[in-house]
C-alpha cells in the first residue's frame, strides 16, 4: 500500500517538474539519501565524490523526465540511471572498488541470504572476513546482491535496473549466494 | 547557511535554462531499432521463402521414385544454404536490434528468436503462397544475369541424370520417346513406356518437364516418371 502510494506521489511528482522545474525539488529530497547510499555501497566513492555524481545524475533525470514511462517504478528508472552514472564514473577513474561501504547490519543481510549466522559467534575478525569475501566478489554478483538484500528490490526491479533479463537477474543472485557460502565456508567463518 | 543539495540543483536547473528534452528526441535511438528490427524479419521472410522454393522443388513422388537414402543425399547436395544463412543472419541481427531497444534487455533470448523464426516463417510462407519469391527470384536473378546457381541450387538437381533426375524442354514426341533440351542446352532421347507414370495431361512440345528415371547410355534417358514442375521454370536462352 505505501509503496503504491508512493508510487502515485513519484507520478505526480514528475508531471509537476515538467510544467515547473521547482517541483523537482520534491522528488530531489525524497530521494537524495536512499541515492547516496545506494551509490556508497557500489562504489569506494568519498562524500564529496557521491554528491558530485548525484547532482550529475539529477539534472540527467530532469533532462530525462519525458523519457520515464509507467511501466516502471519512478524509484526503480531513477536506480537505473544512478547505476550507469555510478558504473561510468568507476569506468573513468579506471579502478575496481578495492573496499566497499557497507554498514554491519547491511553486510550480516546479504550473508543471512546464504548462510545463518548466529549472533554470538559474530566476532569483529568475522565482519572484516565477510566484508573481504564482498569486496573480492565479481561486481556483477556483487550489485545483485545489494539490490535484493540490502536495497530489498525485486527481480523485475532488478531486471530494469542493470538493465538484464530476469532469468539472468536470479542465475546471478544464486550464484553470488553460492560464492558466499563457499568463501564463508573457506574462510572457516561457518 | 548552507544551501541544500536539491535547491543547489534547482539552481543550476534554471540558471544553465534546463528543459526536459522530448520524448521523440530521447526515443529516436529505439525507435530506429524497431524499425532495423522490422526489416530484418521482412528480409529474413524473404530468405526463408526461397528456403521453401527449394523443398518443395523435391515431390513426395521423386522419394517414391527414388528412395529416401538417394533423394536425401541430392537434398544436401543442392541445399539451400545460401539462403539458411542469410535467415540466421537475419535472426541473429533483430535479436541484437530489440536487445538495442529501450526495453530490448527485458526479452529473454529465446523468446526474442522465438518471435523472430516465428514471424519469418509466417511472412515467408505468405511470400511463398502469393509467389512474390519466384516473381523476386527472378527479377533480382534472371534479368540482372546474377549467378543462379549458387542463390537456387535446386536447379542442379535437375541436371543430374546420372543421380536419376533430369529436367527441360520438349522439343518433339514420338511414339516411345521425347527429345528433351536439357537446362545446360544439351539433348536428351527420354525413352518412355506403358510403365512410365505420365503425370502430365496433354503433354506438347515446348512444355518444361522433370524426368525421374535412369540414364542408359550417352544422352539416353530412361523415365519412370513424368511430371510438370511445381514452379514455373524458365530455359537458358540458346
Amino acid at each position: 500500500m505505501n509503496i503504491q502510494n508512493n508510487s502515485a506521489e513519484d507520478k505526480e511528482l514528475v508531471i509537476a517538474a515538467k510544467q515547473n522545474p521547482d517541483a523537482f525539488q520534491a522528488i530531489v529530497d525524497r530521494y537524495w539519501n536512499r541515492l547516496f547510499f545506494y551509490i556508497r555501497r557500489m562504489s569506494y566513492f568519498t562524500q564529496e565524490d557521491i554528491e558530485d555524481i548525484l547532482q550529475e545524475v539529477f539534472i540527467k533525470i530532469y533532462k530525462y523526465l519525458n523519457d520515464y514511462d509507467d511501466n516502471m517504478a519512478f524509484s526503480t528508472w531513477v536506480y537505473q540511471i544512478t547505476r550507469n552514472a555510478t558504473i561510468d564514473e568507476i569506468r573513468k577513474r579506471k579502478a575496481r572498488p578495492t573496499t566497499v561501504w557497507l554498514e554491519d547490519e547491511d553486510l550480516l543481510k546479504v550473508m543471512k541470504s546464504s548462510f545463518n549466522l548466529e549472533k554470538e559467534y559474530i566476532t569483529k575478525e568475522s565482519i572484516d572476513k565477510l566484508k573481504n569475501i564482498i569486496t573480492e566478489m565479481p561486481d556483477k554478483y556483487r550489485e545483485v546482491l545489494i539490490l535484493r538484500f540490502i536495497e530489498e528490490k525485486t527481480y523485475e526491479e532488478i531486471m530494469d535496473i542493470v538493465q538484464l533479463p530476469k532469468g539472468t537477474i536470479a542465475s546471478l543472485v544464486n550464484r553470488g549466494r553460492k560464492i558466499i557460502l563457499e568463501e564463508a565456508k573457506n574462510k572457516k567463518i561457518i | 547557511m548552507e544551501t541544500s543539495p536539491s535547491k543547489k540543483i534547482i539552481e543550476k536547473i534554471k540558471q544553465d535554462k534546463i528543459i526536459p528534452r522530448s520524448k521523440m528526441f530521447l526515443n529516436w535511438k529505439s525507435y530506429a531499432f524497431w524499425t532495423i528490427w522490422i526489416f530484418t524479419l521482412l528480409l529474413g521472410a524473404i530468405f526463408f521463402s526461397f528456403i521453401i522454393l527449394n523443398l518443395l522443388d523435391i515431390h513426395p513422388m521423386v522419394f517414391r521414385r527414388l528412395g529416401l537414402g538417394k533423394v536425401f543425399f541430392i537434398f544436401f547436395r543442392t541445399a539451400p544454404y545460401l539462403w539458411i544463412m542469410l535467415a540466421v543472419l537475419a535472426v541473429v541481427s533483430g535479436f541484437l536490434a530489440i536487445r538495442k531497444t529501450k526495453r530490448g534487455y527485458r526479452y529473454s533470448i529465446i523468446f526474442i528468436t522465438s518471435i523472430g523464426v516465428l514471424a519469418i516463417s509466417l511472412l515467408g510462407a505468405v511470400l511463398h503462397m502469393t509467389k512474390i519469391n519466384k516473381h523476386l527470384g527472378d527479377r533480382i536473378f534472371i534479368e540482372r544475369g546474377l549467378p543462379r546457381e549458387v542463390a537456387f541450387p535446386e536447379e542442379k538437381r535437375w541436371k543430374s541424370p546420372g543421380d536419376g533426375m533430369l529436367g527441360g524442354e520438349i522439343i518433339t514426341i514420338e511414339t516411345s520417346n521425347l527429345n528433351l533440351r536439357g537446362f545446360d542446352n544439351e539433348t536428351w532421347q527420354v525413352y518412355y513406356s506403358k510403365d512410365t507414370e505420365l503425370r502430365i495431361k496433354d503433354m506438347r512440345s515446348g512444355m518444361i518437364i522433370e524426368v525421374i528415371g535412369e540414364r542408359i547410355g550417352g544422352d539416353q534417358f530412361r523415365a519412370f516418371l513424368i511430371r510438370p514442375f511445381p514452379f514455373e521454370r524458365r530455359m537458358p536462352a540458346r
